[in-house]
């Protein structure tokens, strides 16, 4: 029986990234500023993992990255979830890709998914929904101007990692 | 066909989420706890990341500036002595008094002072991880404070760590006073502005406080809520303006700066807390 080495690689590099971030945001606190890069943790699950295991991933992923905040994750698994989906449906207009056009779809779909991450925790918090909205809006697109470098990096990771470990990590055409 | 084929992800992910919505709490409880534990060696590595940062940061300092400092803490120590033996004095006053006029005691507490391991302060959760949790018997719900005044309420313990609710965070609700008034007010915390500092909302604030930017009234808790001792400061109200109901006022609440980059914290125990905490876990051993 062969064992498949992807997904639990691409677990841990998730991981990875969400420590990153969080020490980031960590340091940023004073600032009142918070990144979040939702999709940089799901488009390698999406592109190159069997679907099984990829919507399991992209789950377990919601779970490591919520496990802190909230007694409730549904929303958050939602949104992992559907950020999943949508490259998944994408996936072979974006394993064409070049790596700038990836990062630039990725940049969109981080953005939404910031936005609708927005909406649904939005009855969680009292008080202006203004303010609420314009703090949501500015940190994802902070997220958005970090996401470029922070996704060139991360990327190429996942694949260096899947190499060192044997594993064949595109199934077909990798984004270049 | 086509069209189903199309839509197959979207059903699966449906799918997913339905089993999800119908497991047993107890299983998603233990998964999130799963999770959290798997992940807490890395957060506390974090604070132990910081903590050698400073250490470094400090090893760059001369002899001269660190003979310095030590005399300026040996000056400081002196003066925190004199107040503890005058403390002590007054609390057996205070026994004495309510001894003779037969008053209840109050709440007393013991502190247990833990480092920050990590932070979180956005638009969704306002709160900060600390590096002791059962292992240093800490309860939930339990105050936590700082030098400078009230940091929050500690959310969820973990085996080595305890999640802390900041002061900030929306939805956080106590109650407070104005300093110098009897009247109680309640304290909320509200979503915060990008790039500005921390910030909070008294509500139901009488009519006959007036507060200006430039002469901001202190607000400090109350023991009225049960977990917070007396006169921690909250923050200060810089702007009131009429309340819904039309009577009372409701004003912005400027909190420290300092609460967004605190290194150590202390959680506020009640006496009687511990000893039940401590009891559970017996009861739970036996």
């Amino acid at each position: 029986m062969e064992i498949d080495l992807r997904w639990p690689v691409i677990f841990l590099a998730n991981a990875l990234l969400i420590a990153l971030v969080r020490m980031v945001n960590d340091a940023l606190a004073p600032y009142g500023i918070y990144l979040v890069l939702t999709a940089l943790l799901l488009i390698v699950p999406a592109l190159h993992l069997p679907p099984r295991w990829g919507i399991l991933l992209s789950f377990g992923t919601a779970l490591l990255y919520g496990a802190p905040y909230l007694d409730d994750i549904t929303p958050l698994m939602f949104v992992f979830g559907l950020g999943y989906v949508i490259f998944r449906q994408f996936g072979s207009q974006l394993r064409r890709f070049r790596r700038a056009q990836l990062l630039t779809s990725l940049v969109v779909a981080n953005t939404l998914l910031v936005i609708l991450q927005g909406f649904l925790f939005s009855d969680t918090n009292p008080g202006s929904n203004l303010v609420y909205m314009q703090r949501v809006v500015s940190d994802s697109l902070l997220s958005a101007v970090v996401l470029y470098p922070v996704g060139y990096w991360f990327i190429d990771l996942q694949y260096t990692c899947l190499v060192l470990l044997g594993v064949d990590p595109r199934a077909d055409d990798p984004p270049e | 066909m086509k069209f189903l084929r199309q839509l197959k992800p979207i059903i699966v992910l449906l799918l997913f989420l339905a089993i999800w919505w119908f497991l047993p709490t107890v299983i998603k409880r233990v998964g999130k706890s799963g999770f959290y534990e798997f992940q807490a060696p890395v957060i506390a590595v974090q604070g132990y990341a910081k903590d050698l940062q400073s250490y470094w940061a400090l090893r760059t300092r001369t002899n001269r500036e660190l003979i310095e400092a030590g005399r300026d803490l040996a000056r400081i120590n002196s003066t925190y002595e004199i107040a503890r033996q005058e403390n002590s004095v007054k609390d057996e006053e205070i026994a004495r008094l309510e001894r003779l006029l037969n008053l209840p005691s109050r709440a007393e507490y013991h502190y247990e002072v833990s480092r920050v391991a990590q932070r979180d302060i956005s638009a969704w959760w306002h709160q900060m991880i600390i590096r002791k949790g059962k292992n240093y018997n800490i309860p939930v719900g339990a105050a936590v404070i700082y030098g400078g005044g009230v940091v929050g309420r500690v959310r969820e313990v973990h085996s080595y760590t305890a999640v802390v609710e900041l002061v900030s965070s929306p939805g956080f609700r106590m109650a407070a006073n104005v300093v110098g008034e009897a009247a109680p007010v309640t304290y909320i915390g509200v979503p915060n502005p990008p790039f500005s500092p921390p910030r909070g909302e008294a509500l139901n604030v009488p009519p006959t406080i007036s507060v200006s930017p430039t002469e901001p009234r202190k607000l400090v808790s109350s023991e009225l809520g049960g977990i917070f001792p007396a006169g921690l400061t909250i923050g200060e109200i810089t702007a009131l303006e009429p309340g819904s109901d039309g009577y009372f006022q409701k004003g912005t609440v400027r909190l420290s700066l300092q609460l967004a980059s605190l290194r150590e914290v202390a959680v506020v125990i009640p006496y009687g807390q511990s000893l039940a905490f401590e009891e559970d876990i017996e009861d739970d051993g036996n």
